[in-house]
């Protein structure tokens, strides 16, 4: 043994300082379990804070605000075409993030969670050693893996390359870029190509899928397909990239699809299709902690990994990657931790796209209630529909119940329009709460406002 | 890597299975297809056969639990995930086996895909009631809920948790054995209480002189059938006539379903209790046909191998009470949702009143329920006597 080694007994190591990791060392304290955090940055928050969410956050609220004031000249009220300081942008962006890092940090040390920076890795059931910097080995009783999941750069292409980037970079280019390709159809990718058509680049999506936002259903999607028609260059469903070629111009991007290839030229490259378990530096295998086929820690409902000391919450356990679906399973693993019982069992979990319109689901969709065989029954009822809502003369979003046929409780509810990223949250508690459509139909909803079209579904579905 | 073996779908709209019995250890060796455990669904019981050879590592459930349908079952020690065309787990009596169990089966890892793909399927209970069934050990599934849409309450959880465990209770006369029903018996209570309180019955009785079928049916070209094997041509040829005995009763509308076909459900009882495989387009059927179905369905319910789907979709039910002794006239339950049923009484020698003379003669006892709703007294004593004159004449059988 070196000098100035020694092992530490600590009880709970939770590595990994993002959203879940957070919410798991804070609950699990408050609960009276000794806590530590090891991170790999210097700062609490993780990706989702310093890299993700508040940038696009407010990026998208920027694209919103554009739209707004646009919207206005039907009610006589002109704006100036706007000017965007991007430098400033990220500024204010920078200080929020820093602002809920500096919260978290309090939070901690109020409760005594230490924060060790550096990388962990397992040297066995119950042994870590945080390599770089002066070597520690800890012993613990329990451990939490938080560690998220990366973006994957785009196959076929240099991987280095200031022209292509992943989701973090896209939120801190220094200016707008006259062209860009978005390859991923998913939420992300969707947004990120709202955001930059808004702000005046040309803007092209790619995905492989036969439709952009692929897991929601159709119906739903229509309305932001055929603004996004309006917004960007152009939509290539069902397309792959093959290959990507860095030059002087920018990068040249080869396409495939059933109708050939095809190639084209962009100044930036935006890839947010794929993502990675951050499993790799951890040597799970030293401490018999099992992956699934996809590089993911599999898990049980407690969180449990198959080492009975070792628990995994968050994106590096899989799909959806989502904050709050960490979040509640960190708390759901300290709890467990602390000798309680909880388990992970949301039957709703909300998913949210931010786009203008925005579109938001939860429970099953209609789709998936008719691949699984679900009896299920569907009543929709239209928004107004106009897509400059936002608050301004809008009735709210176009609703979707999905409902068992025989007890009328409510399965799944999809919202695709102005104000379905807040009403979603009502959705999401009369599923959990096991609600049959008379329960939302009975329940008085302000007016006006946009849950109208929510109660007017509801009432729907026993005429 | 052990490996996860879960309860797969075990067909049309099955959800849950009690477990009847283990039939292998954990430590056990097994091979593919043994049978590694008994598990019962509403009227049938299946054994699940092993879908791989290897080690039961661990056993996580017992007998009589409750197990939903993707619940994992047993763990082998090895691992029979490399191949990528993961394991299809195929049930005796299984008839497919549609995408939930697949997506059950799947990537399980969060807990998110199964919570939500099995939405549709879970109790309705609020997260805090979800919360307290876990602390007091009761099982969400089983729990009748008492709010709307059968949402599982508070108090359901309370009531469940609190309900005495199956030993011996005195009440204010003498002790008391309190024991839960087998899947099988709960849901023979259900169907019964259903029908009986849906259902305006009226119960005829008659009888039929089959002495000449008596002799006929011992030796039917070259074979012994049994008489129920001529009641079962009788009636399907009396059906055929009388189109209202093989109909249903739709309350919510008001009409009148009539079958286009006639299958006959034939109630049997087994050890299980009672149970109704289904002969399916009898008027197709010669009679020895009809006796070869008959012997099939006998011998599926002798060693309980019949699938859920055998036991669905007959348009009238026999039971053939007599079979079992004594039994001369009853009042049989009609088998919801169908329009009536025909109870056999036991064949004997009976003094009776032929052309003016008291002559021995086999007489048996028919007593047949209606729903009367659809039919009216006057219908059944046509239908019954159409029955009764096949059975007297079995040259008109055919």
């Amino acid at each position: 043994m070196v000098v100035g080694e020694f092992t530490r007994e600590v009880d709970t190591v939770v590595i990994g300082g993002g959203p879940g990791g957070c919410s798991a060392a804070l609950r699990a304290a408050e609960l009276g379990v000794e806590t530590v955090i090891v991170d790999r940055l210097d700062t609490l928050g993780g990706n989702a804070l310093h890299h993700g969410c508040i940038g696009l956050k407010t990026m998208l609220r920027v694209v919103e605000v554009i739209r707004v004031a646009d919207a206005a000249s039907a009610l006589g009220v002109k704006f100036t075409r706007p000017s965007i300081d991007v430098a400033h942008l990220h500024r204010a962006a920078g200080e929020r993030i820093e602002r809920q890092a500096a919260e978290l940090d309090r939070l901690c040390r109020e409760r005594s969670i230490e924060v060790i920076p550096g990388a962990a890795r397992f040297e066995g059931p119950r042994q870590l050693v945080i390599a770089d910097g002066p070597t520690r080995r800890f012993h613990f009783r329990k451990a939490v893996i938080a560690t998220g999941a990366r973006p994957l750069p785009p196959p076929g292409g240099p991987s280095k390359s200031p022209r292509i980037l992943d989701w973090r970079g896209a939120l801190e280019l220094k200016e707008i870029p006259k062209t860009m390709l978005v390859i991923g159809g998913g939420p992300v990718g969707v947004e990120l190509a709202s955001v930059y058509a808004a702000l005046g680049s040309e803007v092209t999506l790619v995905t492989q899928e036969e439709r952009i936002l692929a897991a929601a259903d159709p119906d739903l999607v229509r309305p932001l397909a055929a603004r996004l028609d309006e917004l960007l260059a152009e939509v290539r469903p069902a397309s792959c990239v093959t290959g990507l070629n860095e030059k002087a111009e920018g990068v040249e991007v080869r396409f495939q699809n059933d109708g050939g290839t095809a190639r084209r030229v962009f100044d930036r490259v935006l890839a947010v299709a794929g993502s990675k378990a951050n499993t790799d530096g951890l040597d799970t295998a030293k401490a018999r902690i099992e992956l699934n086929e996809n590089g993911a820690i599999r898990v049980d409902q407690q969180q449990q990994t198959s080492n009975p000391r070792v628990y995994a919450i968050g994106d590096v356990t899989g799909e959806p990657y989502l904050v709050e679906k960490a979040r509640h399973q960190g708390r759901v693993a300290a709890e467990v931790i602390a000798g309680g019982d909880s388990v992970f069992d949301a039957r709703a979990l909300p998913r949210v796209v931010f786009t203008d319109p925005p579109i938001a689901w939860c429970g099953i969709t209609e789709q998936e209630a008719r691949n699984v065989g679900i009896g299920h029954l569907v009543t929709t009822v239209c928004g107004d529909g106009s897509p400059s809502g936002a608050g301004m003369g809008s009735s709210g979003p176009m609703t979707k119940l999905i409902v068992d046929p025989e007890t009328k409780r409510l399965l799944g509810v999809g919202l695709a329009g102005p104000g379905a990223a807040q009403l979603i949250a009502v959705a999401a508690l009369a599923l959990e709460m096991g609600a049959v459509a008379e329960d939302l139909a009975g329940t008085v909803l302000p007016y006006p406002a946009m849950s109208e079209p929510l109660g007017e579904a509801a009432r729907q579905v026993d005429r | 890597m052990p490996t996860d073996f879960r309860l797969p779908d075990l067909g049309e709209g099955v959800t849950e299975g009690q477990v009847v019995r283990l039939l292998v250890a954990e430590g056990d060796q097994v091979t593919e297809d043994q049978p590694l455990l008994e598990v019962e669904t509403d009227k049938v019981s299946v054994e699940i056969p092993s879908p791989h050879t290897g080690v039961v590592a661990k056993l996580h459930v017992v007998e009589k639990q409750v197990i939903n349908v993707g619940a994992v079952m047993v763990t082998f020690a090895e691992d029979f995930s490399t191949p990528a065309a993961a394991v299809e787990p195929k049930p005796k009596a299984a008839a497919t086996a549609p995408a939930a169990a697949r997506s059950a089966d799947g990537p399980a890892d969060t807990g998110v895909t199964v919570a939500r793909t099995v939405a549709g399927r879970t109790k309705p209970a609020s997260p805090a009631v979800r919360k307290l069934a876990r602390q007091l050990g009761a099982d969400l599934q089983t729990i009748e809920g008492s709010g709307p849409g059968g949402r599982v309450l508070r108090q359901d959880v309370e009531r469940a948790a609190a309900a005495p465990s199956p030993q011996a209770v005195p009440d204010q006369w003498g002790p008391t054995r309190r024991e839960p029903m087998t899947r099988a018996r709960r849901t023979i209570a259900q169907v019964m209480a259903r029908s009986a309180s849906t259902i305006p019955h009226v119960t005829d009785t008659d009888d039929a002189d089959v002495t000449d079928l008596d002799r006929l049916r011992r030796e039917y070209h070259g074979r012994k059938l049994t008489i129920l094997t001529f009641v079962v041509r009788a009636t399907a040829m009396a059906l055929q006539e009388h189109p209202l005995f093989n109909a249903r009763f739709d309350a919510e509308t008001g009409d009148i379903i009539y079958h286009e076909y006639i299958s006959i459900a034939i109630g049997v009882h087994t050890e299980r209790g009672l149970i109704a495989p289904v002969i399916r387009n009898v008027d197709t059927l010669t009679i020895p046909q009809i006796a070869d179905e008959l012997e099939a369905l006998a011998e599926k319910a002798r060693r309980a191998t019949l699938a859920v789907n055998d036991t669905r979709g007959g348009t009238f039910t026999i039971s053939n009470a007599g079979a079992m002794g004594g039994s001369r006239y009853s009042t049989p339950i009609i088998n919801h949702p169908q329009s009536a049923v025909l109870s056999l009484g036991r064949t004997r020698l009976q003094p009776w009143v032929v052309k003016g003379k008291i002559v021995p003669r086999s007489i048996l006892p028919l007593s047949l329920s209606f729903d009367h709703r659809l039919i009216d007294g006057a219908n059944e004593v046509v239908f019954m006597q159409a029955i009764i004159g096949l059975l007297q004449d079995p040259a008109e059988l055919g």
